[in-house]
C-alpha cells in the first residue's frame, strides 16, 4: 500500500510580531519566526504513520511525504525521515503567491505518478487557511474525499475514519483510493523520533522535483492585507471572589456590560 | 446574464442558510442579476459528484455569469471547491464581506492564522465563494478551558457549564490534552457568540480569537499578565484559572 502525505511549511504565525501584522506582505521576511509543519498537516503525517506501524514491520505500507514550495529546510525532512517516511518529496516551484489551485495541480500530477492508495493532507494551512486544495487534489483525480478526519485506521481493506468538529462527530468507512483532509484531532501531532533515528537517517536526501507551470489558471488579480483594530479596554480586577462574583452577576443578568464597565474593579 | 446561486446543503437548515446568503449578497444585487436556489441532493456527501454536475450545468446556463454562494462548512466547502476546480477557477471559503469594485468584486476573508483581514479580487466567472456561518449565540454563558487550566479539567468546567445551561468549549491545545476534537473554539471549530464568554487559562492566540469575538463580554483569567487575551478582553484577572474554577464552582453549586 502507498501512502502520500501533502504538507506545508509555514511562518509560525504565533511568534510573528505584531507590528509585522499592520502592515503584512506575504513575502515579508518572517524567518525569525521560524517555519513550521502546519498543524494540521502534521496530524496527517502522523495518521499515515499510525496506518503503517499497524502492520508488522510497516510491512507493504510505503509513506511519502510531499510538499510544493520553493525550499523544504533540511532539519524538516530529517525530521520526517526519522519518524518514518520513506521517502520525502518537494515539488519545487518559484510561485510564492496565494494559487492553491496551482499548488493542487502539481500535487495531483506527482499523485498521478505515485498512484497511491490514499492521499492524505491537513485541512487547511496558512497563510490563507483556505481549506480546498484536498477538495482540488480529489477532484483532479476523481476520487472521493474526506473532510474534517480525526483519525483514520486500515481494516480489512477498508478505511476507516473518524470525524469530529463543532457539528457532529460520525464514523466513516471508505475504500481507497481516497482524500483525507485531517481537521481537529486529538493527536498532538508528528512524533518525536530519538536523536539516534536522527542520525541513522542524516544520509538520506530530499527528492527533489521541479513541478509543472500552470497557465491556465485563473488567480487573484490583486490581494491586500489589513489589520483590524479590535482591541477592548480590559479592566483587570485582583481579587478572585470579587471577579467570580461579577461572573455570576453578570450571568444572572443582575449586571450588565455597561455597568460592570463604569464601576471600580 | 448575471445570477447568484444560493446552494443549501441541508433540508433541516435550508431556512437559515437562506437567509444568512440573502444577508450576505444584499451587496450583489440590484444589478439586473437574478438570483436562484438551489438545492444540493447530496447522495454521496464524500463524493458529491450528482450535486457539482448540476451546479456545473447551472453555471453554463449563466454563460459564465454567474456567482455561486453556499454557508462554508463540511458539504458546502467540499462541492464549492470541486465545481471551481471544473472551471479552473479559485473558489473562496470562508468569507465575511463582499464589496463591488468596478465590474469586479473585492471579497474579504481571515488569513494568517486569523491575525489579519485579506482582502482578494475576483475577476474571473463563476465566481464561486462560501460564506462564513453566522456565530453560534445560542448559549447565553460559554465556559472555554485552555492549556492554563489544563485539558484535563475539562470534565468540570462541562459539568459547571451544564449546571448553568450554558456550554463549554476548548482551545485546540487544551483539546489536544482532553483527547476531545469535537468541542474546540476558535478559527478551526466553532465561532460563538455568547452573552457571557470567560475564558480560563486561555492565552489569547489569534486563531482562538476568532471564535469568540462575537461575545458580548469575553472574561479573561490567565497567570501571564501579558498575555494577548487580556488586549481583547472586557474584564480579566491575572490568576490561577483552576483557582476561579473552583469559586465559580463554589458560587454556583
Amino acid at each position: 500500500m502507498k501512502i502520500v502525505v501533502c504538507f506545508k511549511i509555514v511562518p509560525d504565525f504565533e511568534r510573528v510580531l505584531s507590528k509585522d501584522f499592520e502592515d503584512f506582505s506575504p513575502n515579508a521576511d518572517l524567518s525569525y519566526a521560524g517555519r513550521i509543519i502546519n498543524c494540521f498537516d502534521e496530524t496527517a503525517l502522523e495518521l499515515a504513520l499510525r496506518i503503517k506501524d499497524a502492520r508488522p514491520d510497516g510491512d507493504g505500507v510505503e509513506c511519502t511525504a510531499l510538499t510544493v514550495g520553493r525550499d523544504l529546510p533540511l532539519s524538516i525532512a530529517k525530521t520526517l525521515f526519522a519518524a518514518g517516511f520513506d521517502g520525502v518529496e518537494l515539488l519545487q516551484s518559484d510561485d510564492g503567491g496565494y494559487a492553491p489551485l496551482c499548488v493542487a495541480e502539481r500535487i495531483a500530477g506527482r499523485v498521478r505518478e505515485i498512484s497511491p492508495d490514499l492521499i492524505f493532507t491537513g485541512k487547511q494551512a496558512g497563510f490563507a487557511d483556505g481549506g480546498t486544495t484536498a477538495f482540488y487534489i480529489a477532484e483532479a483525480l476523481g476520487l472521493p474525499a474526506i473532510g474534517e478526519a480525526s483519525d483514520a485506521s486500515f481494516c480489512g481493506g477498508v478505511l476507516s475514519v473518524e470525524l469530529s468538529n463543532e457539528l457532529f462527530a460520525a464514523k466513516a468507512a471508505i475504500e481507497p483510493p481516497c482524500v483525507i483532509s485531517v481537521g481537529n484531532s486529538p493527536i498532538a501531532g508528528l512524533r518525536i523520533s530519538s536523536l539516534k533515528r536522527r542520525l541513522e537517517v542524516s544520509g538520506r536526501d530530499i527528492r527533489i522535483l521541479r513541478g509543472a507551470e500552470y497557465s491556465n489558471i485563473s488567480r487573484f488579480s490583486e490581494i491586500k492585507f489589513q489589520r483590524e483594530k479590535k482591541e477592548r479596554q480590559c479592566k483587570l480586577y485582583d481579587d478572585v471572589s470579587q471577579f467570580a462574583s461579577l461572573l455570576k452577576k453578570l450571568y444572572d443578568g443582575e449586571k450588565s456590560r455597561d455597568n460592570y464597565m463604569t464601576e471600580r474593579p | 446574464m448575471k445570477a447568484i446561486i444560493f446552494v443549501t446543503v441541508s433540508a433541516k437548515n435550508r431556512g437559515n442558510e437562506i437567509e444568512v446568503l440573502t444577508e450576505f449578497a444584499r451587496p450583489l444585487t440590484g444589478d439586473g442579476a437574478r438570483t436562484e436556489i438551489f438545492d444540493a441532493d447530496i447522495c454521496d456527501c464524500f463524493y458529491p459528484q450528482n450535486a457539482v454536475c448540476a451546479l456545473e450545468a447551472l453555471c453554463k446556463k449563466y454563460d459564465g455569469g454567474a456567482t455561486v454562494l453556499s454557508v462554508g462548512g463540511f458539504v458546502a466547502n467540499q462541492i464549492s471547491a470541486r465545481l471551481a476546480y471544473r472551471f479552473k477557477t479559485e473558489c473562496v471559503t470562508n468569507v465575511r464581506g463582499v464589496v463591488k469594485e468596478g465590474d469586479g468584486l473585492c471579497v474579504v476573508r481571515k488569513a494568517c492564522g486569523s491575525n489579519v483581514d485579506m482582502t482578494l479580487r475576483l475577476d474571473a466567472f463563476p465566481r464561486i465563494m462560501t460564506v462564513a456561518p453566522p456565530p453560534d449565540g445560542t448559549a447565553g454563558t460559554a465556559l472555554i478551558a485552555g492549556v492554563g487550566l489544563g485539558g484535563k479539567s475539562f470534565g468540570r468546567v462541562s459539568a459547571l457549564a451544564d449546571k448553568i445551561g450554558g456550554a463549554a468549549f476548548l482551545t485546540r491545545a487544551a483539546a489536544i490534552e482532553a483527547g476531545d476534537a469535537s468541542r474546540i473554539v476558535g478559527q478551526s471549530g466553532a465561532a460563538i457568540a455568547p452573552r457571557l464568554c470567560v475564558a480560563l487559562g486561555v492565552s489569547g492566540a489569534s486563531a482562538f480569537l476568532a471564535g469568540v469575538e462575537g461575545a458580548e463580554t469575553l472574561a479573561a483569567v490567565n497567570v501571564d499578565a501579558d498575555a494577548p487575551i487580556f488586549r481583547r478582553a472586557d474584564i480579566g484577572i491575572v490568576a490561577d484559572a483552576k483557582e476561579v474554577l473552583t469559586e465559580l464552582e463554589r458560587l454556583w453549586k
